[in-house]
């Protein structure tokens, strides 16, 4: 038998999936990765910011994992010394957030602000989770920030009150880091997938 | 003569560790014509069996009367093709005969008004007579059903009448319309023959799907394909799925698994998932595989080709690699099964465990990169947390979504 890690369903050795949580049984490397299913706007292009340091994205839950969790291993490389690929005129970027439904395609230029709009203090982000129940999520109102560099594009917190993960590790601040296509990025308790169009 | 059928055999692994306990292997089992085969159109005894109950409203008649003006352009004299019309009784709209005069079955198929109630059974009995007419005269012999609506009382009856179809090498497709129909009992009714059952969300699909499924049809080299597994002892396929050209679970029974057609230029595939018992290190499990076909252009009536998978048992643990592509298919699969369970619950009023499936279920589509299934089951786990149900449409959105993930070629497209 082969107990999931997950839910502890017990499976058949033999099992690839484990048929109550639907989690992936053998070596995480074996898993499949994410489909690009989808037409240009949705094409990963994370493969030009494969680092192969970076941790897998897609070993990573969402919505079970507490995200305060203690232990946590330690963040991503940030840039320092990493190669990334060519540098892209415009990168249209897609946010999805599973909790409201929003999908929300904003185009990089220089940088994309992040937070939750406040009527009290006139902020107002260019991706603005106020609409995602962001305040009750403890989203700050200047929360982080996306920019694009010569070599790809990163990732800042902005010295949030509850933080930034990235893929599950949280950033320390003021620090960039590489994001790339198909990353899970929570802001506070407010979970975003990212794409590159 | 080169071989008449390629089989390839794709497993998740061929050295299993010696256990006390049995465990699972899945096959990835795909067939094609040889390399170099003559593509030839093989005739067709084609009927079309359409609802017309009340609730094919005008415009779902309409683009059933649509798409089979379409059908009949795509059809030559040496085809023939019936009609029958059902609603609380059938109709035969247009006698089983040669395509030749387009414009006269064309102004009949007009004619069918909608009225009545839904009983299947019917217009599928007098489809069956009009296909004998030419039963065994033409290549292939196949029934689509048009429905809108759930049979009342009969399924039973019609299921049966689909077991004696396929014993006659008559296959059956069935196109839902809608969201009021059974999908169970459709999926139960093209099971015998390996047929495709599908949902079209949109009247304007009917044409691409039917067209489709008579081009496929047309193009075949060869049908009434079945799989023996001449499995030894003990050994057992538990489930069979097909994964191309169409998705589609499979029924098995004491004659085989009956797999459809293999049609030109496309590769049939089925994934087995199959149990092995305790074994000792050092056995070797040989497992024959029996694909019993009809290729017409080279006269062969239910011939066998055999192939076989060797499995060695070994001692502790092997790590098994499976290949990409096996393991996609299983995941997908394994997402379909979510689903379906997640319904099993609901309709046996287990709610709590549905929504906390249908949780998973979200997670793992996000996971796997299946954005818009994913936010389909979002928002009908939303409803089932609301009103305790998902809607009709949420549902089969969401099944014959994730079944046709497994098929390359059918992904949903996003927004
Ligand atoms: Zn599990």
């Amino acid at each position: 038998m082969t107990t999931c890690p997950e839910c502890g369903h017990q499976e058949k050795s033999g099992a690839l999936f484990c048929s109550e949580c639907g989690r992936f049984l053998l070596d995480e490397r074996l898993k499949p990765q994410a489909k690009p299913n989808a037409p240009p706007t949705f094409n990963r292009a994370g493969s030009q910011f494969d680092t192969g340091k970076h941790p897998n994205l897609h070993t990573k839950e969402f919505k079970y994992r507490p995200p305060f969790a203690e232990n946590l291993p330690p963040p991503p490389p940030n840039l320092v010394g990493l190669e990334l690929g060519p540098e892209v005129e415009v990168q249209p970027i897609i946010f999805i957030v599973p909790n409201s439904g929003r999908r929300i395609r904003l185009e990089l230029r220089d940088e994309i602000t992040i937070g939750r709009s406040d009527p009290a203090s006139s902020t107002l982000p260019a991706l603005d989770l106020a609409r995602d129940n962001g305040a009750q999520l403890g989203v700050s109102r200047s929360h982080a920030l996306i920019q694009k560099v010569d070599r790809g594009v990163t990732i800042m917190d902005l010295g949030s009150t509850n933080g930034t993960y990235l893929n599950n590790y949280r950033l320390p601040p003021d620090l960039p880091y590489a994001l790339r296509s198909g990353d899970e990025v929570r802001f506070s308790h407010l979970l975003v997938h990212i794409f590159f169009g | 003569m080169e071989k008449a059928l390629n089989i390839t055999i794709q497993a998740t692994t061929n050295k299993l560790g010696a256990l006390h306990a049995s465990q699972l292997v899945y096959l990835l089992v795909s067939i094609q014509p040889p390399a170099e085969f003559q593509q030839t159109r093989t005739s067709l005894n084609i009927c079309l069996v359409i609802d017309r109950s009340t609730s094919m409203r005008e415009e779902r008649l309409d683009q059933v009367k649509a798409a089979a003006a379409l059908i009949l352009e795509k059809l030559t004299p040496s085809d023939t093709l019936s009609v029958i019309s059902f609603s609380d009784r059938a109709e035969v709209v247009v006698p089983n005969s040669p395509v030749t005069n387009r414009t006269l079955l064309m102004a009949r198929v007009q004619s069918i008004q909608a009225s009545g109630g839904t009983e299947i059974y019917q217009g599928l009995a007098m489809g069956m007579q009009e296909l004998a007419k030419y039963l065994g005269k033409q290549g292939i012999s196949h029934l689509v059903l048009l429905t809108d609506g759930h049979t009342y009382g009969d399924a039973g009856q019609c299921i049966e009448l689909a077991q004696r179809a396929a014993s006659r090498s008559i296959g059956i497709s069935a196109l839902g319309i809608g969201t009021e129909w059974n999908d169970q009992f459709l999926d139960a009714l093209v099971a015998p023959s390996g047929g495709q059952s599908a949902y079209i969300d949109d009247p304007n699909r009917i044409l691409d799907l039917l067209q489709e499924r008579i081009k496929g049809l047309g193009a075949a080299y060869a049908h009434n394909l079945r799989i023996l597994p001449h499995f030894p002892d003990n050994v057992n396929v538990i489930s069979a799925f097909k994964t191309a050209p169409f998705a589609q679970p499979l029924s098995l029974t004491s004659k085989g698994i009956n797999i459809g057609a293999l049609e030109g230029g496309h590769t049939l595939a089925i994934l087995l998932e199959v149990n092995i018992p305790p074994s000792s290190a050092g056995e070797t499990l040989v497992l024959p595989l029996g694909i019993v076909a009809d290729i017409p252009q080279f006269h062969l009536q239910n011939q066998e080709f055999t192939t076989q998978f060797m499995l060695n048992i070994v001692s502790g643990h092997p790590l098994a690699e499976p290949p990409n592509d096996l393991v996609e298919a299983v995941q997908v699969l394994n997402l379909y099964r979510m689903s379906e369970k997640a319904w099993q619950e609901i309709e046996t009023g287990h709610l709590d465990k549905a929504t906390k499936r249908m949780e998973r279920l979200t997670t793992r589509l996000f996971e796997a990169g299946y954005h818009q299934l994913a936010q389909n089951a979002r928002q009908e786990t939303e409803l089932l947390e609301k009103q305790g149900t998902i809607s009709l449409e949420g549902r089969k959105k969401l099944k014959y979504g994730t079944r046709a993930l497994i098929t390359p070629k059918n992904m949903p497209l996003e927004e």
